[in-house]
């Protein structure tokens, strides 16, 4: 799999190369700044350049002391595996040097240049770093969870809930269509209050439904239903926060899908494996509703989604399907979250330099994983030692976006790679200076690419 | 306002954008800095209105002592929005539904419609089938069709149980009702009516937890005062009024002198029961040492009180708040009736208003989306009923809210007093009548959502913050809302 190999290829660099981290700082900033008024010029001029003669490019662009080979050679290396890479296209390229991150203040750039970059462990070029790669009103929306989680978690192990339900948005269900989408809400299961927010598509009758209409049969011939797991690290969020009503009521719109979020029970309070129970449940519900099956086959087309804690539950409640002959017919995880006890090169590299500790990371599989156990286990680590083989197995075919920014990618693209290894039908999207929730906002190329994926995904058995 | 943000619930202004995130890093900064820092911001500092992310911060910012920041922030050269100017370029391989979603709060328009489907049985469908078509029915006029309808609704109802069985009948009297023309008494003896509150209060949290925020902020406002008047518009049994007593009883440096104005209707059998109330609370204040004043004031409608009748005394000396539960929706069967009150109101110079009113739209101008929106609106909350534990109580509350249901779909005119409407319009209504709000916090939702959980059979109950207003309902429905105003030409009161 060819992006695999180009971060193991990074990897190996960054050791050779020996390169400090305020080396790897500059390079990232060279590589994308120009002046405001030659801006297109210059992003020409750049990616030209770096298609001829990146070495001799880059060195003409320097004047820092430090010696250009070694500063440059992991970027080049990278650059020049990418380029070489027959499978990678040219939108996949332009993810990578988007032209977003082009500033349009120079004085910026010079700075960078004339002043030593101190050494990356200060909080403020942490925080500087990641307003680079993402639009200041993202940038504002992560950090501003960043801090409210912050205060949510306790030492102890204990959450927070009342603030943190306090502090979440949250928007009610709608059955008056809005742009082409309503919603409403369901109990699945009374005794454990699981509820699941349906959004449906409103095929043209721009009128509010009622009780009597809402679960009226769908028309099409094939539609796909989305049963989606909002992210949150299995602690926070809910179906109706509303980061997560938006993202579902776009989904809607982009795949012509029905979509159904999840709300399941969140730990601390409620620990593995209540939330895959909750998501077993849930698909067995959609699965039973007459009238979410396409006309076709009088079938329901299901295929499950989620980000961060939503796609590891994804992921667990397909082998669930599986094991028990309910069919699903593709899997989507988003930024999933993935981990074990071994300390691996993402996670140290990117530690808390784009919203994300590890501390953070191992409170909240600490908070998850039933008490005593560690990040081995195989709710965290399904193709670790303690994991069991997928070989043979029916499982739904898989889209697994991974974020170039997100700490815990080497467990995600491992992942990958152990469902590839068992002979699972995989397509794996690398989006290189992707942040986490880079979905959460349409304000950025990343969006755009991730959608168009999945709507092609779920539509791939549309006539 | 940037509008990506608003969608997603948080309201900032496009040109403060950098001036927030700078407000965010000097604050994790100092969260880093302060000792047990995060820990103060978590549990001792009280959170108001999240949506607005500066002031959020600020409060924050102001609790931990942070030192300005040393240089002011770089020109921003580009908003959020020249960012993606850019992308906006290659805009046409962007589907159109990723463009920007346009943002639906609650208040912009009252066609929102929350809905929570808890019974989707087959013989539910049918009798709400019916019932809408009832409705229908009555709505063109067709009164032989809605009669037969009205004859089925019965039939069906009887083969349904729980909550939905319940409701239906409820709808269906009061359709009957209206396509017969018998309407029902007005008004009802008031210790019927009475004790269905007191059964109501009992069963389901929604009195209680109207009760427990309106003091929370009257609390609040009564910080520091030595003498303090409460005016009731909805006095009825007095059962606000005791914890609120109790808690400025508890006051550290002593409670301070409590003087209560109760208003309310004329009872039938013109017994003076709301001296008798009165009479009770002061055996109480008596009991836990508090300085007690009292005056029942009888009215047909609020409408009729002038500042003049409510013997107020200089503020200077005497701070006053204005508490009303479920009273305000049923001036606006006058017209110019809730305007007159809100006037009152500003004559008397509260130091707080408080206001809790049921989270619907039972107001609007045609008859069939009044029926569906309460038909909606009373399933839930019969359902919310349905896990209670004393038969006799629920019985009680169902009949209690049976009658608001009755009042809605067969009343019209001057008699149809449940008028109920959402919050965002009585925001603007307030608005418009020279008030701002007053915020509640997370120390009055921490302690709503404590009282929740004393109530069983209650785990959908579930509190919501709303911009500065607290929303108690049933799963994801907001049922009532409280909020919480003051004159608009007082100073900012400063958190």
């Amino acid at each position: 799999m060819v992006i695999s190999e180009v971060s193991s290829a990074a990897k190996q660099c960054y050791e050779e190369g020996k390169v400090q981290n305020c080396g790897g700082e500059l390079l990232k900033k060279i590589g994308r700044v120009s002046c405001p008024n030659k801006r297109e010029e210059n992003k020409m001029e750049f990616e030209e350049g770096l298609l001829a003669h990146p070495s001799t490019f880059f060195l003409s662009f320097t004047p820092h002391t430090l010696s250009p080979l070694l500063l440059f050679f992991p970027f080049f290396f990278l650059v020049a595996v990418i380029l070489n890479s027959p499978h990678l296209s040219c939108e996949v390229v332009r993810a990578c040097f988007s032209s977003q991150f082009l500033t349009s203040d120079p004085s910026l750039y010079l700075r960078s240049l004339s002043f030593p970059i101190p050494m990356a462990e200060s909080n403020q070029l942490n925080l500087n770093e990641s307003k680079m790669v993402v639009p200041l009103n993202m940038w504002v929306l992560i950090s501003n969870f960043k801090l409210a989680y912050n205060l949510l978690r306790r030492p102890d192990g204990t959450f927070n809930r009342d603030l943190a339900e306090f502090l979440d948005r949250k928007v009610p269900a709608n059955a008056s269509p809005v742009d082409g989408v309503f919603s409403f809400d369901v109990v699945v299961e009374r005794e454990t209050s699981l509820l699941s927010r349906i959004y449906r598509p409103d095929e043209g009758e721009n009128h509010a439904r009622t009780l009597v209409d809402i679960e009226k049969p769908v028309t099409s011939e094939v539609i796909p239903v989305i049963i989606f797991f909002h992210g949150g690290s299995f602690a926070h969020s809910s179906a109706d926060s509303a980061i997560y009503d938006t993202l579902c009521r776009r989904l809607v719109g982009i795949c012509n899908a029905v979509v159904v979020s999840v709300n399941y029970r969140r730990a601390p309070e409620n620990r593995y494996p209540c939330a895959y129970d909750d998501g077993w449940t849930a698909l067995q519900w959609v699965s039973s509703r007459s009238w979410l099956q396409s006309r076709k086959d009088k079938k329901v087309h299901i295929y499950l989604a989620g980000d961060s804690s939503g796609g590891n539950i994804v992921h667990h409640v397909a082998r669930k399907a599986v094991e028990s002959g309910v069919e699903v017919m593709g899997n989507i995880l988003l930024n999933p979250l993935f981990g074990g006890e071994e300390r691996t090169e993402s996670e140290k590299r990117l530690d808390g330099k784009y919203f994300v500790r590890i501390q953070d990371r191992d409170w909240y599989w600490r908070a998850f994983l039933p008490e005593g156990e560690n990040k081995d286990h195989e709710a965290c680590n399904p193709f670790g030692p303690k994991g069991r083989s997928l070989e043979g197995i029916p499982f739904p075919k898989s889209l697994i976006v991974v974020a170039g920014l997100d700490l815990v990618q080497d467990w995600q693209l491992a992942y990958a790679k152990g469902l590839e290894k068992a002979g699972q039908n995989v397509k794996l999207l690398y989006l290189e200076q992707a942040t986490i929730g880079f979905y959460l906002l349409p304000n950025n190329e990343h969006f755009s690419t991730v959608m168009d994926e999945i709507k092609s995904f779920v539509s791939s058995d549309r006539s | 306002m940037d509008e990506l943000l608003a969608v997603v619930g948080y309201k900032v202004r496009s040109s403060d954008m950098a001036e927030v995130a700078q407000k965010l890093e000097q604050l994790e900064e100092a969260m880093g800095n302060a000792r047990d820092g995060i820990s103060q911001l978590s549990n001792d500092t009280v959170h108001f209105n999240p949506a607005d992310i500066s002031n959020w911060l600020e409060t924050m910012i102001n609790n931990l002592d942070v030192p300005p920041p040393p240089h002011p922030p770089l020109p921003q050269q580009h908003s959020g929005k020249a960012i993606y100017t850019t992308a906006a370029a290659t805009a046409d391989s962007l589907s159109p539904s990723s463009k920007r979603v346009k943002p639906s709060p609650a208040e912009s328009s009252s066609s929102t419609r929350p809905l929570v489907l808890v019974d989707s049985q087959e013989n539910g469908i049918r009798l709400v089938h019916t019932l809408m078509a009832c409705a229908e029915a009555v709505h063109q006029n067709n009164l032989s069709l809605a009669e037969a309808l009205v004859k089925q609704i019965g039939f069906l109802a009887v083969s349904q149980v729980g909550a939905m069985r319940k409701v239906a009948t409820y709808f269906a009297e009061a359709l009957a009702r209206r396509i017969y023309g018998l309407y029902p008494e007005n008004p009802i003896h008031h210790s019927f009516s009475d004790m269905l509150q007191i059964h109501f209060y009992e069963t389901c949290p929604y009195l209680k937890f109207a009760h427990f925020t309106a003091n929370q902020a009257i609390l609040e406002a009564f910080q520091g005062k030595n003498r303090v008047h409460v005016i009731d518009f909805s006095m009825n049994q007095g059962m606000q009024w005791p914890a609120l007593m109790q808690a400025l009883a508890l006051r550290p440096g002593g409670p301070p002198a409590f003087r209560l104005t109760g208003i309310g209707p004329p009872a039938a059998d013109n017994s003076d029961h709301l001296q008798e109330v009165g009479w009770k609370l002061a055996q109480l204040a008596e009991t836990i040492h508090v300085e007690f004043e009292y005056r029942g004031f009888v009215a047909n409608s609020l409408a009729d009180l002038d500042a003049s009748m409510l013997e107020l005394r200089p503020s200077e000396t005497e701070a006053v708040a204005v508490n009303s539960v479920f009273e305000l929706h049923k001036l606006l069967a006058r017209p110019g009736a809730v305007e007159k009150v809100l006037s009152v109101v500003r004559q008397i110079r509260p130091e707080i208003v408080t206001v809790v009113e049921q989270e619907a739209n039972h107001n609007g101008p045609g008859f069939l989306d009044r029926f569906t929106e309460s038909l909606h609106y009373y399933s839930t909350m019969f359902d919310s009923l349905e896990g209670s534990v004393n038969s006799q109580d629920k019985v009680m509350s169902e009949v209690y809210l049976g009658k608001q249901i009755c009042n809605v779909v067969a009343c019209e005119g001057v008699d149809r007093v449940e008028r109920h409407e959402t919050l965002g319009q009585w925001r603007t209504r307030f608005g418009s009548a020279g008030f701002t709000p007053v915020h509640l916090g997370s120390n009055a939702f921490k302690q709503a959502s404590m009282l929740l959980a004393l109530f069983a059979g209650g785990d959908g109950y579930r509190v919501e913050e709303n911009n500065g207003c607290l929303m108690l309902g049933w799963h994801t429905r907001p049922l009532i809302a409280t909020s919480a105003w003051q004159l608009a030409t007082k100073s900012v009161v400063a958190h």
